[in-house]
């Protein structure tokens, strides 16, 4: 009976902490809809183990999908050999996304698969999977332990295609966002810490929106570095549809 | 006059200098060949090319001017000077106009590419990625639904293909003399100027795209070549051959979807010749039917790298054996490998291998290396191998037997 009682005590208690943890992904999302459209330019600083440092560029574009998951725009600036490349993602919230290439060389568009969650991201330390829309439904939940500005939870990936096991995710009260997230591996070793800072506060019809002006992300296994800054970030666009639609890939600008 | 008209109209309608932007590309193409017969071609085996582009885009004016020049030092027959995309467009979101030099793709298929047919090639160039010319156009491109559009061209001025020169190892060692448009029965136009069209329907359904499209034009894919004597240059007989180009209608379907972890992707074109096959039996030639379908899928690696695995088959239903003689793929299968380091460098390698199934021994090996050396300086660098001459008929790729060959190519980008 004792021990009847014991799991059924333990099994609450995991309940109860996969609730909270899934309360608050929900509270974090709630918080953060609303934006409508946002563009903003953004750098990306390589940094090998020796320091040495090659810079990357893209504009990039989201619109809100209320009733599924956002569709993005990214438009490569830099290196110039891939200069004017668009890649338009639309993400779903429990399906896969659908993603497709335009080539300005070879004025095409392609579909590609979006199974290649875990490639590097432009030779940098981020992967598709870590720039990629972070649906709710895409993930389970635990709640590990809370303070006066932060809650920190447990977040795995429910698609067998992730190059995660986990990610412990560090979450600022204030900004209803994160401010560091460790990713560990799939022999669940700790591989990458990334730190958000710089929160800027932006207002989309009475309601405050934060955003972060930097992601700095270390490779703790490659001691590899990549900083993503955000210029001339707007919020509350009202974007046009038609810019991410596949047949509105016509050109490179 | 009418066109300057709308010109500055539309210029005047919008608020000047949104977005503009030049760029210059400067390379370097190098390539060695191991078996060229020097009685009858003398490839020089380096041009220097460039690539000069301007964009503007304010609102709903949009301008891309890109020209694409390429200076061989010694064989001036490779020296020219192209327009690639060089129009003026309209563009609102839903709807597009667009008039001036246009480069179309309708591709699916990465090696295969029985439906992209719209523009003439340069074919002196990558055999598995000839360079495209710009086609004068004026289109009219309508969005609608979620993933829907409709496509009308309109394309007045024939643009010839840029066939290989006598010198080169790609073409068959003669001088093209003459390229003659045979646009309706026994009648040789005389002129480039004929009207041509094509129609395109984009749609999604159920998560796969869709995309059928309908041209009438002047083909450019198979000429038919008719020899017309001989003339002496530099002392040396060389033969005089004229190229025919034939009216046909053509009608294209190509879908790319994704079924687990894998794309798949299909091509399929019905060609119809408008020429009378009746009144000069030695450019006579079936309508026909190519058929392409390919399947590829990527695995990505725990370093960030990624491998991606493509099979690709083309058949040709209805093709009769004279244009089965110089056709190189007709029934073709592709295995390829594509390693993408995703390093900073952008390093990737591409291995493929062709192999005619219907004449069994006939093998079209390709790698390709690429990286950056800086943000802006890249290298390319492989090798083409044909393994092909099984017979004096010249069946499919035994034309091209003789084009093996090394290359290296270098681009610096401002």
């Amino acid at each position: 009976m004792k021990i009847i009682i014991l799991c059924l005590g333990i099994i609450s208690s995991t309940l109860s902490f996969a609730n909270k943890g899934l309360e608050i992904a929900k509270k974090v999302d709630k918080a953060n809809e609303g934006f409508i459209g946002e563009t903003s330019d953004m750098k990306m600083v390589l940094i090998n183990a020796q320091g040495d440092k090659i810079i990357r560029k893209l504009r990039t574009k989201v619109m809100e999908v209320p009733s599924d998951g956002d569709k993005s725009l990214s438009i490569f600036l830099l290196p110039k050999d891939v200069e004017g490349t668009k890649m338009l993602t639309w993400t779903h919230k429990k399906e896969d996304d659908d993603q497709w290439l335009f080539m300005p060389s070879l004025k095409r568009v392609k579909r590609i698969h979006s199974n290649s969650k875990t490639a590097s991201f432009m030779g940098s330390e981020f992967s598709y999977e870590d720039l990629g829309s972070q649906e709710v439904e895409k993930y389970n939940y635990k709640f590990l332990s809370e303070n006066k500005n932060e809650w920190v939870i447990e977040r795995t990936p429910i698609t067998k295609e992730s190059g995660y096991s986990k990610h412990i995710v560090t979450i600022s009260k204030k900004y209803m966002n994160p401010t560091k997230v460790d990713y560990y591996n799939t022999r669940k070793e700790l591989l990458k810490s990334s730190n958000l800072s710089g929160y800027k506060k932006y207002s989309v019809k009475d309601k405050n929106i934060y955003r972060p002006q930097k992601i700095h992300m270390v490779n703790v296994l490659t001691k590899k570095e990549s900083i993503l800054e955000w210029k001339d970030r707007k919020i509350g666009k009202k974007l046009k549809a038609s810019e991410f639609k596949k047949e509105g890939l016509n050109d490179s600008f | 006059m009418t066109l300057f008209k709308v010109f500055f109209a539309l210029i005047a309608s919008t608020n000047l200098f949104a977005y503009q932007d030049f760029s210059l590309d400067l390379g370097l193409d190098t390539r060695a060949f191991s078996k060229v017969d020097k009685n009858y071609q003398e490839d020089y085996n380096f041009t220097f090319n460039s690539l000069l582009s301007y964009k503007f885009k304010n609102d709903s004016l949009k301008i891309l001017l890109e020209s694409y020049v390429q200076a061989d030092p010694v064989d001036t027959d490779r020296t020219f000077l192209i327009p690639k995309d060089f129009w003026i467009a309209h563009d609102d979101g839903t709807n597009i106009f667009k008039a001036g030099f246009q480069i179309i793709n309708l591709s699916a298929t990465e090696a295969f590419h029985p439906v992209d047919v719209i523009n003439s090639r340069f074919l002196d160039s990558n055999l598995q990625k000839p360079s495209k010319i710009g086609e004068p156009m004026v289109s009219y491109k309508r969005l609608f639904g979620e993933s829907s559009s409709f496509k009308i061209m309109y394309m007045p001025y024939f643009v010839e293909p840029f066939l290989a020169t006598e010198n080169s190892a790609y073409g068959p060692g003669v001088d093209f003399d003459e390229i003659e448009v045979f646009d309706t029965p026994s009648t040789f136009e005389g002129t480039n100027q004929l009207h041509q069209g094509a129609l395109q329907f984009n749609t999604n359904v159920n998560g796969t795209d869709l995309s059928l499209t309908y041209i009438n034009h002047i083909d450019r894919d198979l000429p038919s070549f008719i020899p017309r004597g001989s003339k002496t240059v530099d002392g040396e007989t060389v033969a005089i051959v004229d190229a025919l180009y034939f009216r046909k209608q053509q009608i294209g379907l190509t879908t790319q979807s994704v079924i687990f972890d894998w794309l798949l992707k299909t091509e399929m074109a019905f060609v119809d010749w408008e020429q009378s096959l009746s009144t000069i039996s030695i450019l006579s030639r079936d309508d026909y039917a190519p058929v392409a379908i390919s399947l590829e899928t990527t695995q990505s690696l725990s370093s960030g790298s990624e491998i991606t695995y493509i099979i690709e088959n083309q058949y040709v239903f209805g093709l009769d054996d004279a244009v089965k003689t110089y056709i190189f793929f007709q029934n073709d299968l592709l295995l390829g490998l594509r390693y993408a380091f995703n390093d900073v460098s952008g390093k990737e390698i591409f291995l493929s291998v062709i192999n005619d199934l219907e004449y069994g021994k006939q093998f079209f090996f390709n790698l390709n290396y690429s990286q950056r050396i800086s943000n802006s300086w890249k290298f390319e660098t492989g090798l083409h191998f044909v393994d092909a001459l099984r017979s004096n008929n010249y069946i499919g790729l035994d034309f091209i037997d003789s084009s093996d060959h090394v290359y290296f190519n270098l681009k610096k980008y401002f």
